[in-house]
Parts: structure tokens; sequence; C-alpha cells
């Protein structure tokens, strides 16, 4: 069955076509309170989609599709860098009239979410990271093998090589398919850039500018994490709350959807931008 | 939410919304809400979020 949130489109300011769904259940007589919530690498706002149900009845879920993710469209030479990756989200939020408002991402939506903070932190309530270190310069993806891998098997290759490594608990084969079709839409040209790029990233020394309340996830067997990596948001951010899936690998925002999505909603409950 | 709309055997547009989170590698049941008089389907927005992680939900404007 077809998910049913309408596209919604906002022109960026080089031009290019940024696709975004929102979903709106709240109480219309009250001041409205957004999340921005940023889907992974070789994903869209589509894989999201069981999170909404949760989170929208209290708060403004607004899911952009990243560069050349989705429906959003295939950006050009000199279109993709992370700090445009970041100035999308605010040119969306803007868009939107979102002065203020929560933000929350998956792995490399969770680093365009952090950098957000760091670079424009007068427009965040607060920020929620699931599963992701502050860029992968310092994480155990050999990049260059994912490409190799990408260029020689496909996308679906890929990912159907690689499946039981991401979802070693789940036995669900529908979920298996969709998870593989969906992804597998993604252009391997794409992720030749979008991946390197996350790889050069590390902005574990700006963590400290963080102020907003912070909330990290992690997956408490990550394989493509060293071994205590997600410990320097403590370090870094005192402050931060942190909750660990203990025996879950990486993708847990797609593996314990509802899960994650609690734990989201409780932590905003907490940090209202609204009292 | 999408809003759609479809013509009624005789002719009159009916308005509808179709709200769907559900698992998209299952089928699932639907529901069509019928709002009392003097209201409309936006009256139901806040039924949407609790059932429709699981049916199909139609809110129909009579």
């Amino acid at each position: 069955m077809p998910l049913s949130s309408e596209t919604h489109y906002v022109t960026a300011s080089d031009g290019l076509e940024l696709a975004y769904a929102i979903d709106d259940f709240s109480d219309p007589w009250k001041p409205r309170e957004a999340l921005i919530l940023i889907h992974a690498a070789m994903g869209s706002s589509r894989r999201l989609y069981k999170w909404v149900p949760i989170l929208a009845r209290e708060f403004c879920v607004v899911r952009p599709d990243m560069r050349g993710h989705g429906a959003t469209g295939m950006p050009g030479p000199g279109q993709l860098s992370l700090e445009r990756l970041t100035r999308d989200v605010i040119e969306l939020a803007d868009h939107l009239q979102l002065q203020r408002f929560h933000i929350a991402g998956s792995s490399a939506g969770a680093i365009v979410a952090m950098r957000t903070t760091l670079d424009f932190p007068e427009r965040i309530v607060s920020l929620t990271n699931f599963a992701s270190t502050p860029g992968l310069k310092n994480s155990l993806i050999d990049m260059d093998k994912w490409v190799s891998h990408i260029r020689a098997r496909g996308m679906r290759g890929f990912l159907e090589d690689t499946i039981a490594e991401r979802f070693p608990n789940v036995a669900d084969k529908g979920f298996l398919a969709w998870f593989i079709e969906e992804s597998a839409r993604t252009d391997p040209e794409l992720f030749a850039r979008f991946g390197p790029m996350m790889k050069a990233v590390d902005f574990t020394d700006r963590l400290h500018e963080i102020k907003c309340p912070m909330l990290n996830v992690v997956p408490g067997h990550d394989p493509l994490g060293a071994p205590g990596q997600y410990e320097v948001y403590k370090t870094h951010v005192p402050h931060c709350e942190f909750i660990v899936y203990e025996g879950l690998p990486h993708n847990i925002t797609d593996s314990v959807p509802e899960r994650c999505a609690n734990d989201l909603r409780d932590f905003l409950r907490r940090h209202r931008q609204v009292r | 939410m999408g809003m759609h709309s479809f013509k009624a055997s005789d002719g009159l547009g009916l308005a509808y919304a179709l709200d769907d989170y559900t698992d998209p590698w299952r089928a699932a049941d639907t529901v069509i809400l019928l709002h009392a008089a003097m209201g409309s389907s936006r009256r139901f927005y806040a039924w949407v979020p609790h059932l429709a992680g699981e049916f199909r939900v139609v809110r129909l404007d009579l």
C-alpha cells in the first residue's frame, strides 16, 4: 500500500528543487511546534514513515529529502557539500516560517542536523542524534570499498550483499525487501560523491558549542563505528542525554523505528519550545 | 495528509482525506470515518495518528 504523505517542493537558493513531507495532527488552536527530521544516506523521507503517527499528534513533522535522495533533485557540480545541506535545512525552515524548531537526524542526516545546530544555534530548540558520530572521519567505514562495491554490483546488489549485517535480528522478509527497494533508488554516482564527502567530516572540536538540549541514541553493537566513538558526546556535550540500544547494529532508525520515535517524543516533551 | 476528490454518481464532487502510514509491503484494512453534522473531515484530525499506523484512514467530507 502506498504511503500517503504528499510531497511538497521548495526551490533552494542555488536553484535545486527540494522535496519534503509535512505531517501535522496537533491541535490547530495551539502554537505550532515543529520538528525537522532528516533521513540517512541512501534513504529518503519515506523511510521515516513509521515515526510520523507517534510524533505528529504533538509536533509538526517535516521530513526533507536531502539532495540527490528521494524526490529532491540531483545536485550538479558544486552543489553538494555539508554546508549546502545545512543551508537547505535553514531555507526549508524559512519557507515554512519556522523561526525555531527541533531537529533530529539518522546517521548522515544527524551529521546534517548537528552541523545545522552548530552553524545556526539561534534556530534550534533541541537536537537529537540517532546513530551518528560527528562526521565519519573516525568511523570504521571503508568508504572507498563501499563505493567500489556499489559501482561493481549496483546499489541493489550492494544492499543485498550487506542486508544481513544491517538487520541481523529482523526476520520480516517483507521489510527487508522494501528496505532494499527503497534504498536502491539512490543513484550510485550520487553516493560516490555523498559518502566520501561525509567521510571527510569531523567536527568533534566544535561539539562543545552545542548549548541546546541534545539527545544521543546510539546502537550498542555498531560495526561501522570504532569502540567508544560515541563517547565523544558525553565528553564534549556534558549536558547531553544518552541512550544505548544494546545489541543493535547501525540501522536502528529502520529496525526499531517506534522505539526511536517514542524516545524522541519523550525527549521533545521534556524540552518543549512552548509550555 | 492527502486531500483528494472524486465525482459522485449524481455529479457532485466529494472530498476526502487519506492517511496511511502502514507498512508498505503489507495489505492494511481501511476505515472510513464519517463526521457529524456541522463538521468536516478536519474535526477527526486527532484520531488519525492513533489509527493510521495500522489502518488506511479515510475521512469523507459529507
